[in-house]
């Protein structure tokens, strides 16, 4: 018992290092000045009557969602298979194909933007939608497969083994046995590229047209000319609704384990 | 016909379409521009030349910039490691439904946008910030620190978003982990440390290696926190990779760096592996 | 137990109510772009324009409006700096999803060598008669809708006496209060070009202005790269004087940030936004009429009023409020010191090496 309390006790200075950036955000949102201050000088809930009332980031907002979206449940498969075959078919490309797939991590999305707009304006693709979509797969790829590789090795395979010498086929061991073992890494990669699609902006901005705009795209717009107190409103929102989210799971899981 | 072809390359090939189409295309593009040269203005003619990297590599500026980009890198991931592996552990030995909930905290900092985040780090890590004021107050420190612009300012930025990416791989790995065998190992009389020294680490040994690989790579290539927190005084390879091309269009100049920050992915990766490997044995990731 | 799905209802609820609010406020704000199509039997043209973000394209969006209502248009704003702006239209080259573009930061110049860009009818832009001498580019390419002057701008609570000249930025008392601005901004380097005349330089001699500011890094509080990080700077009293362009002292000034703005007595560097079409626009007629449009005397007052652009139209007539803030008038143009462009950004790129060499250390 007493490890666990050393581990508590360092992780309450990390929760507080992580939100700390962030509360200076949210206190910052409630001031009165029209610019970005702080220590605030008033308290007003003008700034998040603005965002709302305004409206402006609202379609972006259900974009980048969208977007997000449909790019896990693309990426989510196909990076699950890809790791799948990575962890546990042995070939001597292995290597390589995990080299392959960890790259485009490392280009940094400027240049994989620029590549990216120069062949798709070359090819004439017009609709911003699925060309920003096969982008954010591809960026997003990677932390999948990394994650699901982890979560493969981390896992016993003796009951998979156990499934196929019980006569499953292969397929059906994956989807009876596999899958649900790998469930914690299902969720950390499903949630890693929800958030790393709905955050990403660079590649954003080169392949998106008019009429398709992402929210981080909006509040680049926005910073861009000067740091208006609605974008700290804006932010915060956005946290309040993540934290919201997280209170709402905490609820229906404890309301499923009771009943 | 189909049963020619071996199952993993069944379930590779969407992937490797995706990649070849999206990624190894156009990047194909911009490695061919690499080899190009540059005008004084900036305007890109066709040619087969190694003067980018000639000029990358016989002027100790850049030298000093990719050395630096590693060494932010190294460190960054290693940090995240440590208070990662905590936060981590926390997460997968708590009650289930609170799992969630604190993963999303986690990710908090990656929902905010990086120019509002780094107003939050304006506010806490500049000299007249909030840090150096608590810090002075408890008189732990006597001159307020410098770590805006800096490199230690950098560091503690990319800390702190790259914290979400490792807190996650690990959690998939140590959630996932047959907790009879602490216990089993606990009920044989060994102590905490000695448990999680000799039963828990070399099981969360995957994502330790999957976390560190990620974080690496992606502070390589981050850089608009770099830019915002480090202002123009520290200058990363991604940062400047970025210069290149926006702002001076110098795009086979920035192309070079782009495939010479790849190659050194993929040699600090192996050494790394080779490293892990030669410690603990017959380890598969 | 029964609390807890209580609070499961007040939540769904809440969040429920919220979302829905939101949407029934943008459909009442985002209906401005299709309501010009029913109004008109035929189908409105499509032009994409860019626009520089925040207010300015706040106040752009807004009388763009009157723009599609006579021309039957549909014009949609993409948030584009002009940096980004060029970079996609080069690597959009082939095929470009641009109309009209603004830049602020003298890149038509190379966008016009590299035949980006279209030249300019003044059969359509007939406007371009009544702007300044100088207004509108020797080639024919992009004409300058707005301009800004790069001046000092100062806390006006903490600086006692309006600086005068740029010498004033290496005055002992603001040693440790000075914000510089990274060359990779465009103000950034247009300041070390003003050091270098200041100190007997050129365009092409920048070694006088890299020297004196070496004298001035040790007093500077950051050297920042994003624009609106130095409105920042004065908000939290990071710095007390800082070398930066007119239009953004307004921008802050508007905000509440107590700056204010004075050009040095060498003379203002000019800084001209010009609106420029694309080469392969797909609609190059209405393009050159939306141009048109934004140098109409009472468009540039709105322009000059959302984003602190000066007027270069000679009947645009700014409000009191505005002329006593902003640099305006013939002479006021004329008095800036004009840049030449091409050697500006031909030696661009080996002076951002010489300076990134020099403050790294």
């Amino acid at each position: 018992m007493k490890n666990f309390k050393i581990v508590n006790f360092v992780n309450v200075f990390i929760y507080i290092f992580i939100l700390a950036p962030l509360l200076v955000v949210i206190i910052s949102s409630f001031n009165t000045a029209e610019y970005l201050v702080f220590p605030p000088q008033g308290f007003t809930f003008d700034w998040y009557h603005e965002v709302i009332s305004k409206g402006r980031y609202t379609q972006p907002f259900w974009n980048s969602i969208k977007l997000a979206v449909v790019t896990t449940m693309i990426a989510l498969p196909v990076g699950t298979m890809i790791a799948y075959a990575i962890s546990r078919y042995k070939s001597r490309f292995n290597d390589v194909l995990q080299s392959f797939f960890l790259s485009p991590l490392v280009i940094p999305t400027l240049l994989l933007g620029i590549g990216l707009l120069i062949l798709v304006s070359n090819l004439g693709v017009q609709m911003y939608f699925p060309r920003l979509l096969l982008a954010h797969v591809v960026i997003v790829i990677p932390y999948v497969v990394r994650t699901m590789i982890a979560g493969f090795a981390g896992m016993d395979k003796s009951i998979e083994q156990a499934s196929i010498i019980l006569g499953a086929s292969p397929i059906k061991t994956f989807f009876l046995v596999t899958v649900p073992l790998a469930r914690p890494a299902l969720l950390a990669s499903g949630f890693l590229s929800l958030v790393v699609s709905f955050d990403e902006l660079i590649i954003a901005l080169f392949l998106t047209g008019p009429g398709f705009n992402t929210l981080p795209m909006t509040i680049y717009s926005d910073v861009q000319f000067n740091l208006s107190t609605s974008l700290a409103a804006i932010s915060s929102l956005i946290i309040f609704g993540t934290v919201l989210l997280g209170l709402l799971a905490v609820l229906l899981m404890g309301v499923n384990k009771k009943s | 016909m189909l049963k020619r072809i071996p199952a993993n390359w069944i379930l590779l090939a969407p992937g490797i379409v995706i990649l070849l189409l999206a990624f190894v295309f156009p990047l194909g593009r911009l490695f061919i521009y690499s080899f190009y040269k540059t005008t004084s203005s900036g305007a890109i003619e066709p040619a087969f030349v190694l003067d980018q990297y000639i000029k990358f590599f016989t002027d100790t500026y850049y030298l000093e910039m990719l050395w630096r980009s590693v060494y932010v890198g190294v460190i960054v991931s290693a940090i995240c490691l440590v208070l990662g592996y905590f936060l981590a552990y926390g997460i997968a030995r708590t009650k289930p439904k609170y799992r969630i909930p604190l993963l999303m905290l986690i990710a908090l900092p990656l929902l905010t946008s990086a120019v509002i985040r780094n107003f939050g780090w304006i506010i806490i890590l500049s000299k007249k910030g909030i840090l150096n004021e608590i810090l002075i107050k408890l008189n732990i420190i006597h001159q307020p620190m410098e770590l805006m612009y800096t490199v230690s300012g950098v560091i503690i930025a990319l800390v702190h978003v790259m914290l979400p990416y490792m807190v996650l791989v690990l959690y998939a790995v140590i959630d996932g982990m047959d907790l009879n065998l602490e216990k089993a190992a606990s009920n044989l009389g060994a102590n905490k440390f000695k448990v999680w020294w000799y039963v828990t680490l070399p099981i969360s040994k995957p994502g330790i290696v999957a976390g560190t690989l990620l974080v690496f790579s992606i502070t390589l290539s981050y850089f608009i926190t770099p830019s915002l927190v480090g202002g123009s005084q520290v200058k990363l390879m991604a940062t400047e990779i970025e210069d290149q091309t926006i702002q001076l269009l110098n795009w086979p100049f920035a192309s070079a760096m782009g495939v010479i920050l790849l190659i050194t992915m993929l040699i600090v990766t192996s050494l790394y592996k080779k490293a892990l490997q030669s410690k603990y044995e017959g380890a598969n990731t | 137990m029964k609390l807890n799905k209580k609070w499961l209802v007040f939540l769904i609820v809440l969040f429920a109510f919220s979302f829905s609010g939101c949407q029934g406020s943008s459909s009442g704000a985002d209906t401005s772009s299709d309501s010009t199509g029913d109004a008109s039997s035929k189908d409105p043209q499509k032009l994409v324009v860019t626009s520089f973000g925040g207010a300015i394209q706040e106040a752009q969006e807004e009388y763009i409006k009157q723009f599609e209502e006579e021309y039957n248009a549909d014009v949609e704003v993409v948030t584009l700096y002009s940096a980004d702006a060029l970079a996609k239209m080069r690597a959009e080259k082939n095929n470009p999803s641009l109309d009209v573009v603004l830049f602020s930061g003298g890149q038509e110049q190379i966008a016009k060598d590299e035949g980006l860009l279209m030249e300019l009818d003044k059969s359509i832009i007939k406007n371009m008669d009544n702007l300044y001498e100088g207004a509108v580019h020797p080639d024919g390419h992009s004409v300058t809708f707005g301009y800004e002057s790069l001046g000092l701008i100062y806390d006006e609570n903490r600086v006692a006496a309006p600086p005068t000249s740029w010498k004033d930025l290496w005055k002992e008392e603001y040693s440790g209060n000075v914000g510089l601005v990274d060359i990779s901004n465009t103000y950034g380097y247009y300041f070390l070009l003003a050091a270098s005349l200041m100190e007997g330089g050129s365009e092409d001699n920048i070694q006088p202005g890299l020297d004196i500011i070496t004298k001035l890094i040790p007093n500077t509080a950051a050297i920042v790269s994003a624009s609106p990080e130095v409105g920042n700077l004065f908000a939290q009293e990071e710095v007390m004087i800082a070398p930066f362009d007119s239009g953004y002292a307004y921008t802050f000034a508007e905000q509440g940030v107590p700056v204010n703005f004075a050009t040095p007595d060498e003379g203002g560097i000019g800084i001209y936004m010009t609106a420029n079409v694309v080469q392969g626009s797909k609609n190059p007629e209405l393009a050159q009429q939306y141009i048109d449009f934004l140098l109409r005397p009472e468009i540039q007052a709105l322009t000059a009023e959302g984003g602190g652009y000066s007027p270069t139209n000679v009947h645009t007539e700014l409000p009191e409020k505005l002329s006593d803030i902003l640099p305006n008038g013939e002479e006021s143009f004329n008095n800036l010191i004009h840049l030449d462009l091409e050697k500006v950004n031909n030696n661009r790129s080996a002076y951002t090496e010489q300076w990134n060499k020099l403050i790294s250390n």
